[in-house]
């Protein structure tokens, strides 16, 4: 049956939050290849809390507020609950973003404070206003289940945030600092980031590759073994470190079935895939490595494995946030901005004259570029963390620097269409020669 | 009266120029046409399946598809009706479609 589309533009609301996020990108990458300690050094001082939250909320979050706002909304098959909530929470990241990094890097708590309130009170927007979106009327999709388990994570995430923050303060009894960075940033990058991408991938993925889900049992699956291993790895890393190898276990398997799902929707597909698919697809081959450094972590920290060499703390943080997350957001990033602004400029004029494709707005070769850059400098900046080799890591922050210029570089190619639209006449029509061809 | 010289293959050449923006191949070559009517007094009614009921474009296709057809000599007018039921399916790609999708 006839049914109306959810997804008007939202161009103007997720567009500043794709800019904000790719500009902490670039920013992130240049500091790295100044100061590669930031990933082989102590963990626990001013500048790499400080850059993990540049990436962490200045690139990853604004990214993923970004898509929700235009995607979920899509994904759902239901209308944005509130614009002016979106707005507000844009105006508050803006601003919050940029001031807790800065109170971080000074060590100046009360200003983390303040910048952290801006940031919780647009979360707040966001979860209100994206649960909302998904609840009006609930339907029991992989993705729809899997956005609500990563927004519960999310949740527990800023719980732990801010336990952390009010012992700083002098507000609730300390705890120790290290066990409870260690849960919330598996909560964010684990809990948030990647299940958030998984259960996204399971509407997007097969709807650019123009098959159906193969298979929802599977799908859901993967979200049902990710929240498992959610569930389980606070209590586990707080009191309970014997469970932590189970916790990392059933987040693997989970990690796992979505790998299998997404590899199952690319062989289905009757589309031979373009630079920006092959660029989210290179996401997947740093899942297995991910995987095997979150088992032999938590094996660590239960005290059943030794010691390594390998840095796997960051490591893990690497390859999630450099390979899995990077690929994904780009690849992903690649085909929506240009959507956006096809939507914006051309959709209102379909039937009136010929409009460019979305391959039209870009330049194809640098994206089909792009998908061997930014995967190999990602491949890099993990191999110069496992071996502490600054020259390594500097390389592939390079690398990966200039794919990002070169990703921007295609993205203002696309936004110019906002100001200069090209479009053509319709041909005139002639019924014998429309017959005849 | 109706315009002798409109059938199906004039409706669907025309909306060959519509392309789906993402996949750059045009709606009629990726099946999502089903079916074309034409009543004796040149009212035409096409019915159109999108590729994915999460496609954020139903509204524009629906209202293009809707343009296009009536901008066509002798169509008094145009009703698009967007279903879901049976759902898209890849096999409905035309060999022509399916050999862009391949190469592209």
């Amino acid at each position: 049956m006839s049914k109306s589309s959810p997804a008007p533009s939202q161009i103007w609301i997720a567009l500043p939050f794709f800019l904000f996020g790719f500009l902490h990108l670039a920013g992130a990458l240049a500091w790295l290849a100044i100061d590669p300690s930031l990933l082989t050094g102590t963990f626990y001082r001013p500048a790499v809390i400080a850059f993990a939250h540049v990436i962490g909320l200045g690139f990853l979050m604004s990214l993923v507020a970004g898509s929700s706002y235009q995607l979920l909304p899509v994904a759902f098959e239901n209308p944005l609950f509130n614009r002016t909530m979106a707005k507000i929470h844009l105006g508050l990241h803006l601003g919050g973003v940029p001031t807790m990094v800065y109170g971080f890097l000074n060590w100046q708590i009360p200003i983390v404070a303040i910048g952290g309130t801006a940031v919780l009170g647009g979360f707040g927007l966001y979860l209100a206003n994206i649960t909302t979106t998904a609840l009006r009327p609930l339907r029991r999709t992989p993705t729809t289940i899997g956005v609500l388990v990563s927004l519960a994570s999310l949740t527990g995430a800023l719980g732990v945030a801010i336990w952390i923050l009010a012992s700083k303060l002098g507000a609730l009894p300390v705890h120790d600092p290290l066990t409870l960075l260690g849960a919330h940033t598996f909560l964010i990058l684990i809990g948030f980031f990647l299940l958030f991408l998984a259960a996204v991938s399971y509407t997007l993925l097969p709807m650019f590759l123009l098959v159906s889900l193969p298979n929802t049992k599977r799908a859901f699956g993967s979200i049902q073994y990710l929240a498992l291993g959610i569930t389980l790895f606070v209590p586990a890393q707080v009191a309970m470190p014997m469970l932590l190898p189970f916790a990392a276990l059933f987040a693997s398997i989970g990690l796992g079935l979505y790998v299998a799902e997404n590899y199952a929707s690319i062989r289905l597909s009757p589309r031979r895939l373009d630079g920006a698919l092959r660029l989210y697809a290179a996401n997947l081959a740093f899942i297995l490595p991910l995987a095997i450094g979150l088992i032999l972590r938590a094996l660590q920290l239960a005290g059943h494995a030794p010691t390594l060499a390998l840095h796997l703390d960051t490591l893990i943080f690497t390859l999630a946030v450099f390979g899995t997350l990077a690929c994904a957001i780009l690849g992903m990033g690649a085909k929506i901005i240009p959507f956006l602004v096809w939507q914006h400029r051309f959709a209102p004029l379909l039937g009136r004259a010929l409009v460019p494709k979305l391959a039209d707005l870009v330049h194809v070769r640098l994206l089909n570029l792009l998908a061997w850059t930014v995967p190999s400098a990602a491949l890099a900046l993990a191999f110069g963390v496992a071996f502490k080799n600054d020259l390594i890591i500097r390389l592939g922050a390079l690398t990966f620097i200039a794919s990002v210029i070169a990703f921007q570089f295609n993205l203002f190619r696309a936004l110019t269409h906002l100001w200069r639209p090209a479009t053509k006449p319709l041909p005139t029509v002639n019924h014998c020669n429309a017959i005849q061809s | 009266m109706s315009d002798n010289s409109l059938n199906d293959t004039v409706i669907l050449e025309r909306l060959r120029l519509m392309d789906d923006p993402e996949i750059g191949l045009n709606i009629v070559d990726l099946g999502m046409v089903r079916s074309i009517a034409i009543d004796e007094t040149s009212n035409v009614q096409v019915v159109i399946t999108p590729t994915s009921p999460n496609c954020p474009m139903h509204d524009q296709i629906v209202e293009g598809a809707r343009i296009m057809v009536e901008g066509l000599p002798g169509v008094k007018s145009a009703d698009i009706i967007m279903t879901f039921d049976p759902p898209w399916t890849p096999e409905w790609i035309t060999p022509a479609g399916r050999k862009f999708l391949e190469n592209r």
